[in-house]
């Protein structure tokens, strides 16, 4: 296997992280809308200014780690920091990991983790939370063999705006 | 049913809330922190100062909702309101919800998630989400009656089991 670099994000990545997130989107859905609108392109289908702008209000509570292999990005995660009423450090979540498809079965998302579960650490959560489709079970076996136990299930209500087109925040 | 009403609470009205949490943690036990550590007194009892330092760095990111039952406090919960890398739109997300016992079955919590639903439609949301117990199936059947979808399931990796 060749050797797997994960690093913070930088601007100049944006162009390949939002090919990533459109793939991934593609792949599994946009989160937050009903199974008639989720694989709408024009919610799958996320540009590099767009991504630049969720990246700019997502600072200091979300942040990209990409994966570069052979000096080629290639995957991509992203950790969620919040205070929460719980504890007095943060709830740590993984919100999205995403390995291209050529690029699988190299440890890239294994190190993608890794890294994630190392800053959620540093930041001092005492856990780390990530949510994955029922029926992903390919997705729930990986985490299960990384040390992850399966203690909740997720719900979700959509809202109006799910069904009507949400507002732009341009 | 009595008269439920709620109201978004600020780090001036950490005292009630840290009661509340308190109670909350002493019933399910302290989040983030594995079977071991759960019901120690030291993680689920939260002191006023504790929390009024949570309530203010969780100000920008999330609100947090006192229901009062003839003006005495029944229950909370928490709208998670963040930027994400989804959507331009907010990700929306009911972090607690707790009615007290002898509260319960007087539609608190109902009201509780009404306002955050509201609260999440008003900020462009175009879905909440939330987290139970697998096998917390009162919470669940809540859910289901309220129009919520069980789509997906929640992973969970404690760091102090040597995980790492």
């Amino acid at each position: 296997m060749s050797d797997v670099t994960v690093r913070l994000a930088e601007v100049h990545d944006v162009v390949e992280v939002a090919r990533l997130l459109t793939d991934l989107n593609q792949t599994v859905g946009v989160g937050g809308y009903p199974p008639a609108r989720e694989f709408d392109p024009e919610l799958c289908n996320v540009t590099a200014d767009e991504l630049q702008r969720r990246a700019i209000v997502m600072r200091n509570l979300e942040t990209i780690y990409v994966a570069e292999v052979a000096g080629a990005v290639c995957g991509f995660v992203s950790l969620r920091l919040t205070p929460y009423l719980d504890q007095d450090v943060p709830y740590a979540e993984i919100t999205e990991v995403y390995v291209a498809a050529e690029a699988r079965r190299h440890g890239v998302a294994r190190a993608l983790m890794l890294h994630a579960e190392a800053q959620a650490a540093r930041s001092g959560a005492t856990s780390v939370h990530l949510v994955t489709g029922a029926d992903n079970h390919d997705a729930q076996a990986f985490y299960k063999a990384a040390g992850y136990e399966d203690l909740y299930v997720g719900f979700e209500k959509f809202l109006p705006a799910a069904y009507h087109g949400a507002p732009s925040h341009a | 049913m009595s008269d439920v009403t709620v109201r978004q609470v600020t780090a001036r009205d950490a005292a009630v809330v840290a009661k509340l949490m308190s109670e909350f943690n002493d019933l399910v036990g302290a989040d983030g922190l594995p079977d071991h550590e759960h019901f120690q007194p030291q993680n689920t009892h939260v002191s006023e100062k504790q929390m009024m330092r949570r309530l203010e760095l969780m100000a920008p990111v999330e609100k947090t909702y006192v229901a009062d039952v003839q003006g005495e406090p029944a229950g909370l919960a928490c709208l998670r309101l963040v930027p994400y890398i989804g959507q331009d739109v907010p990700y929306a997300e009911l972090t607690q919800i707790y009615v007290r016992e002898r509260f319960r079955r007087n539609g608190v919590g109902a009201a509780l998630l009404a306002r955050v639903e509201l609260d999440a439609v008003t900020a462009g949301a175009t879905c909440v989400h939330l987290i139970t117990g697998a096998d917390n199936y009162g919470a669940q059947a809540f859910y289901w009656a309220r129009g919520y979808e069980s789509q997906g399931v929640e992973f969970e990796k404690f760091f102090a089991r040597g995980g790492r």
